[in-house]
C-alpha cells in the first residue's frame, strides 16, 4: 500500500481536495486497477466508520428518549391524576357543599332583624315621667324594664303609634311574640309606622314560628314599592326554596 | 419552520445538545410513526426503528449543512423515513436479515449509495468486524477526529474549534496520522484475527 495513495484517497474521502485534484483521482481509478481497488477499499472503511458510529449515536439516542418519554409520561400521568382528582374534589364540594348554611325561620329573621333600639321620636304624651322611662329603658336596650311602662303608655294612650311600636318592638325581643304580632298588626293596617310595623309583623312571625303566616305578610310587601320590598322578595325565596 | 428555530435547532446540534433532537424526536416521532405504519403496514417496532435511523440522517444533514433551510420538519422527516424504509427492504431482499445494528447501518448506507457495486457491498459487510476492531483499539481522540470528518462531515475549521487544535492544518496533519494508524490496524486485525 502506498502512503501517498492512502493519504490522498483519505482527503478525497474527506471532500478535502479541489476540483482538479477530485478529478485527478478519479482518472487514476479509471486507469490504476490495483489505485481503484485501494479506493474501494477505503471507500468501505468508511462507510464501517459511518456504520458504527450511527449505530452506537442510535443506542444513545434511543436511551435519552426514553428516559425523556418516561419523564413526559411520569409528568402526563401525574397532571391526569391531579385533574381528575380536582374533578372529584369539586364533585365532593357539590354534592356536600360545606357553604351551603340551612336556615330555620327563626335565624332568616334574625339575619334581617334592624339594629335596636329604633330611633325614638318624643312625643306629646300626658305621662312625661313615665315616657321617660320606657324611652329611657328603651334606649338602653332595657326590654324588660321597658315592656310594662310601655305597656302602661300604650293603655293610656291607645292612639300613640310610637308607644305601640316600641311596644311591639320591646315584646318581640323578650319573646312574647303572640303580643308583639298584636301591636304590629294594629299598626301595619293603618298608621305612620305601617312600613315598618308591616316588616317587623313578618320578622315576629318567623321568629314564633309561624311561617306560613310570614310568607303571607311577606307577599304583602313583596313586589310593591314598600321600602323592604326587595329583602321581602328574598327572604320569600329562601323560605320557599329548600334550604331547611 | 420558522427560521429563528431552525437556527437554534443547528445551533443546539452542532454544539453536541440534545434538546434540539429531542425537540425534532417530540415535534415529528408520533407524525412519521404513524404515518409509515399507515402506508407501509410494517409494526410499530420497525417504524420506530426507522425513524430513530432518520434522527440520525437527519443530524447528519445538519452537521455536514447539507441542510440549511426547512420548510415543514415533520415531512421532511417523513421524507427521511420512507427512502429509509425503501433502502432496507431493497438490502433485506438481497442480503437477508441484518444480524446487528451495526450491519442494519452498513445495509443502509450501501444500500443509499448508488455508486457501490454489488461485490463492494459483499466486501463492506466481509470487512466489518476487522474495521470495527481497528476502531476499538484507536485512542479516543483519533476516533473522534474521524468521526468528525467521514461521519459527520464537518469542516476542518469548525473540528479545530471543538477540539482545541491550533489551527484546520493541524486539524488536517492530524487526520493523517490517526487515519494511518487506523489503516495499521485494520491490517494487523485481517492477519491476526484476534488483533494481536
Amino acid at each position: 500500500m502506498e502512503n501517498n495513495d492512502l493519504i490522498v484517497i483519505s482527503d478525497y474521502l474527506a471532500g478535502d481536495l479541489l476540483d482538479a485534484e477530485k478529478v485527478a483521482v478519479e482518472q487514476r481509478m479509471q486507469a490504476d486497477a490495483d489505485f481503484a481497488q485501494l479506493f474501494r477499499q477505503q471507500q468501505a472503511n468508511v462507510h464501517i466508520l459511518r456504520a458504527v458510529s450511527r449505530a452506537e449515536e442510535k443506542a444513545r439516542l434511543q436511551q435519552q428518549f426514553k428516559s425523556a418519554r418516561q419523564r413526559q409520561l411520569f409528568t402526563r400521568r401525574l397532571w391526569t391524576a391531579s385533574v381528575v382528582a380536582a374533578g372529584l374534589a369539586a364533585l365532593l364540594l357539590i354534592w356536600f357543599n360545606p357553604w351551603k348554611k340551612t336556615h330555620t325561620p327563626e335565624q332568616l329573621a334574625m339575619a334581617y332583624l334592624e339594629s335596636y333600639p329604633l330611633p325614638v321620636e318624643r312625643g306629646a304624651g300626658q305621662d312625661s315621667v313615665l315616657e321617660d322611662s320606657a324611652f329611657q329603658y328603651y334606649r338602653q336596650g332595657d326590654y324588660v324594664q321597658a315592656v310594662p311602662l310601655l305597656r302602661k303608655l300604650h293603655e293610656s294612650t291607645p292612639e300613640e303609634a310610637q308607644i305601640t311600636l316600641l311596644l311591639g318592638e320591646s315584646l318581640s325581643q323578650t319573646a312574647q311574640y303572640t303580643e308583639a304580632s298584636e301591636m304590629f298588626t294594629l299598626l301595619a293596617k293603618d298608621s305612620p309606622y305601617k312600613d315598618a310595623a308591616q316588616w317587623r309583623l313578618a320578622l315576629n312571625q318567623l321568629l314564633s314560628g309561624e311561617t306560613a303566616a310570614a310568607q303571607q305578610t311577606l307577599l304583602k310587601i313583596s313586589g310593591t314599592s314598600h321600602y323592604r320590598s326587595a329583602q321581602a322578595d328574598s327572604l320569600l325565596e329562601l323560605l320557599g326554596g329548600d334550604s331547611f | 419552520m420558522n427560521l429563528l428555530i431552525f437556527q437554534r435547532l443547528v445551533r443546539q446540534i452542532q454544539n453536541g445538545d440534545d434538546k434540539g433532537l429531542q425537540y425534532v424526536f417530540d415535534e415529528t416521532n408520533r407524525y412519521c410513526v404513524r404515518t409509515l405504519i399507515k402506508k407501509t403496514r410494517c409494526d410499530t417496532a420497525d417504524a420506530e426503528d426507522i425513524f430513530m435511523d432518520a434522527m440520525l440522517i437527519f443530524r447528519e444533514n445538519i452537521l455536514s449543512e447539507k441542510l440549511i433551510q426547512l420548510t415543514n420538519i415533520k415531512t421532511y422527516m417523513f421524507g427521511i423515513c420512507w427512502n429509509l424504509w425503501r433502502d432496507l427492504n431493497r438490502a433485506k431482499a438481497k442480503w437477508g436479515h441484518p444480524e446487528n445494528e451495526t450491519e442494519r447501518q452498513v445495509f443502509l448506507i450501501a444500500a443509499h449509495d448508488p455508486q457501490m457495486e454489488e461485490d463492494e457491498k459483499d466486501f463492506v459487510l466481509h470487512r466489518m468486524k476487522e474495521v470495527k476492531d481497528a476502531l476499538s483499539r484507536l485512542g479516543e481522540k483519533c476516533r473522534q477526529l474521524l468521526t468528525y470528518v467521514y461521519v459527520e462531515e464537518r469542516s476542518q475549521k469548525e473540528i479545530a474549534e471543538i477540539m482545541n487544535f491550533a489551527s484546520p492544518e493541524v486539524v488536517k496533519v492530524t487526520r493523517h496520522r490517526c487515519y494511518q494508524q487506523w489503516m495499521k490496524h485494520i491490517e494487523q486485525t485481517a492477519i491476526s484475527p484476534n488483533g494481536k
